[in-house]
Order: C-alpha cells, then structure tokens, then sequence
C-alpha cells in the first residue's frame, strides 16, 4: 500500500495474484460489474427469455390442440358419413322392398283379372257350346222324326202314329249314343 | 521465473496476470483504482449484456442463431440449477446464472490475445466462493434455524463416532470456499501460463518451433474447453451447496 501505483515490471518475479495490496480493486470492481449483470439479467434477460419461451410454449401447445381438435372432426365427419350412408343404403333397400311388393301385388291382380277374364270367357264359350250341343240334338230328333214319319207315310200312308215315331227315334238315339 | 532479470526474449509466463491501474482512485486508506481488471470484467458484463440484447431483441417464436445460443444458455443453467438444488433452488437462479455468466465469458475474454482473465485471480474468485458461501449458509440457517447445526452430525453414524465425524464435516464445510475458488483460478492461471510458456518455445526455437506451435494449438482448443468446464463446474458447485442448505442431507 506504500506504493499505490505499482509496475508491474517491479513485481514480474512474483505472482500477481498473491499481491494483496490490488485485492479491494479486484474486488470492489467485480461486486460492481456483478451487480450490473445481476440487475440486467434479472429485470430484462430472464422476464423477456421467460416471456418468449412461453409464447413458444403456449404456441406449440395451441398448434397440438387445434390438431386434436381437427383429429376430433374428421372423425365425427367419418361417423357422420358413415351414418348417412348406412342410413341411404337402408331407405334403398326400403325403397326396393316396397317397388318390389307393389309390383308384384299389380302382377298378381293382374293375373287374377287375366285368370278371371279368361274363366268368364271359357265358362262362355263353354255354355255356347252347350247350347249349340243341344239344339243340334233337338234339331237331329226332330229332323230324324220327320225323316222316320216321312218313311213311313210313303211305305204306309195314313199309318204312322207321331207320338210312336218320336218315340222310336228316342230309342235309336240312345242306341246310337250307347254305342 | 530463474531468467526473470533476462532481457529481450524473456518471455514472463505470469505477466499477463499483472494488476495495471488505469484510473487510480483512492478512498482513504483503500485503493479502488479501476484497473485492467476492472475493464475486463465490464468486457465479461459488456458481452453478456450485449448476446442477450441482441438475442432477445425479437423475442421470436421460432429463434434464430443467437437467440438459440442464449436460449441454450438459460436453458442449461436452469435445469443445472433445478436438477441440483430442485424446484425450491429455481428461486435462486437469476443469482446462478448471472455467476455462470460472468465466469464464462472472463473465461473466454481471457482467451483473447493481450487480454486479462479477471478469474485468474484468486481475490475475485476469493470474493465470489465467499459470497456464495455465507449466502448459502445465511439461507440454510433461515430455513432450519439452529436445525441446520444437524447438517454437520450424520445421521446414520453410531454414537461415539458423531463428534469425529462432526469435527471432519465442519472442516469440509469450512473448506468450501477455499477449493471453490483455488480450482477456478488454478485452472486459469495453469492453462494460460502453459500457452505463454509454449508460446516462448516456440519464439526461442526458431523453425523447430512449428512443433510447440502445434502443440498450443491443440492445447488452445482444451483451453476452451476448460473455460467453459470451469464455469460449469463453479455454477453447479454453487447450485449443490444451495440443495445442501435447502434440504440438508
């Protein structure tokens, strides 16, 4: 301390480091400089790294939501459509059911009209030839007895009974029929 | 130091270290005289100060270079700091990091030729290990009260053997700041002295001195590394010390 302001060419033999008299300097000086940095870091580096790295957080953090979030979507969208087209194969099967069974309920009335139709005309036709049938018999009967009276009146005049001739035309025809 | 009273190609390995005054202050009996130290140390602020400012200056969501590189280095600290010392130590870490700070970069400014390594000397990193150890100390008897006096008796031990064991634990608790600040400091002075005396090889053996000049290159390159290393390893002794006041043993 006798000799503040000492050269360092004066004390080249020694280590700087053990020459107490520098120590309040070093010190003093440091505790400032320290000080300094100690009071920016804490009220600007720290708050301002503190504040960007929870941006960063929050910002990831918000990207995964809306990730989530879009997942959540597509995934309803899914079983929406799912959904729908479940329920559009559904109402085409119901729809298919039910032109089926109107269609085949206009097939069978209609065969049953085309089924009556053509009963009514062969019960028709049926009894026309019916008809027909038994006026050629009356018609053969009475042509026969004509025939039969006629025979006789040319081999017996005045002999031939009506009643009796059409009587044995009868029995012919049924002769006839029999065999 | 034999050749000190050599001249002309002398090369003193531990002048870089010397104390030159630049303003000279005294107040009363004390000399407070800004010196090379000083500046050095305002250079190691200056830095610091000027890497964050300028990384921060956005604040961006997705970082640049340097704000990476000052995000890595809050990073690091923290989870140094919360790792050793825990949720309770984060209170804590604006003092932690602005040490790392400091000690990195008048680590790294040192480096730089014709500077001056503020951490090489003892009163500077005398006065940190100190300041960390009463701090530590006054925190671990505010937490504990007189209860803290239990950190120095192990539980476990049998009986007759307490008071020895007390004894040894209250050296090495008193030792702290010793090694704290003699392995920092050891290490800057032995690397830097090493490089200046490799570098005198090198100037005293002419072309053959291409083979020191290798040498110092790969010892450049440890030297950062030790740079860096020793501020790490001051930063977490101090977050250790901080766990052991905070919950003891």
């Amino acid at each position: 301390m006798a000799t503040p302001a000492h050269a360092a060419a004066e004390q080249s033999a020694g280590m700087p480091q053990l020459d107490f008299s520098t120590y309040p300097a070093q010190i003093f000086w440091a505790a400032v400089a320290l000080f300094v940095l100690y009071r920016y870091l804490s009220r600007r580096a720290i708050p301002q790294m503190e504040a960007a790295l929870a941006a960063r957080h929050e910002a990831i953090g918000g990207s995964l939501e809306a990730a989530a979030a879009a997942r959540r979507e597509a995934g309803q969208a899914e079983a929406d459509y799912q959904k729908s087209l479940a329920e559009a194969r559904a109402r085409a099967q119901a729809t298919l059911a039910e032109a089926k069974a109107r269609s085949d309920a206009a097939l069978a009335a209609r065969l049953a009209e085309a089924d009556a139709s053509i009963a009514g005309k062969t019960a028709a036709g049926e009894a026309r030839i019916a008809g027909i049938r038994a006026s050629a018999e009356t018609d053969v009967r009475s042509v026969a007895s004509e025939a039969a009276a006629a025979i006789l009146e040319r081999f017996l005049p005045g002999k031939a009974d009506a009643a009796e001739v059409s009587r044995a035309v009868e029995d012919g025809l049924a002769g006839l029929k029999r065999s | 130091m034999a050749d000190a009273s050599g001249g002309g190609m002398h090369i003193d390995p531990m002048y870089q270290f010397a104390i030159k005054e630049i303003v000279p202050i005294h107040l009363g009996g004390l000399n407070l005289s800004f010196t090379n130290s000083a500046l050095w140390s305002f250079y190691a602020v200056g830095a610091t100060i000027l890497l964050f400012s300028f990384a921060m200056r956005g604040g961006a969501l997705v970082p640049d270079r340097v704000q990476s590189v000052a995000e890595g280095f809050y990073g690091f600290v923290r989870n140094m700091v919360r790792d050793a010392a825990g949720d309770e130590g984060l209170k804590y870490f604006p003092y932690i990091f602005t040490i790392f700070l400091f000690i990195f970069f008048a680590n790294m400014l040192g480096m730089l030729p014709y500077s001056f390594t503020v951490t090489s000397h003892l009163a500077v990193t005398g006065a940190l290990a100190l300041a960390v150890f009463i701090t530590v100390t006054a925190i671990g008897f505010r937490k504990h009260g007189t209860h803290f006096f239990s950190f120095f008796v192990p539980k476990d031990a049998p009986g007759w053997l307490k008071p020895i064991l007390a004894v040894i634990e209250v050296i090495s608790y008193f030792v702290r700041p010793l090694s704290h600040s003699v392995r920092l400091a050891a290490n800057m002075v032995a690397g830097h002295a090493m490089l200046k005396v490799f570098a005198g090889f090198a100037a005293a053996m002419g072309v053959a001195g291409v083979l020191p000049m290798l040498g110092m290159l790969g010892v450049t390159a440890l030297e950062f590394l030790v740079c860096a290393i020793q501020a790490y390893v001051f930063a977490i002794l101090t977050a250790i010390y901080l766990n052991d006041a905070l919950h003891m043993h």
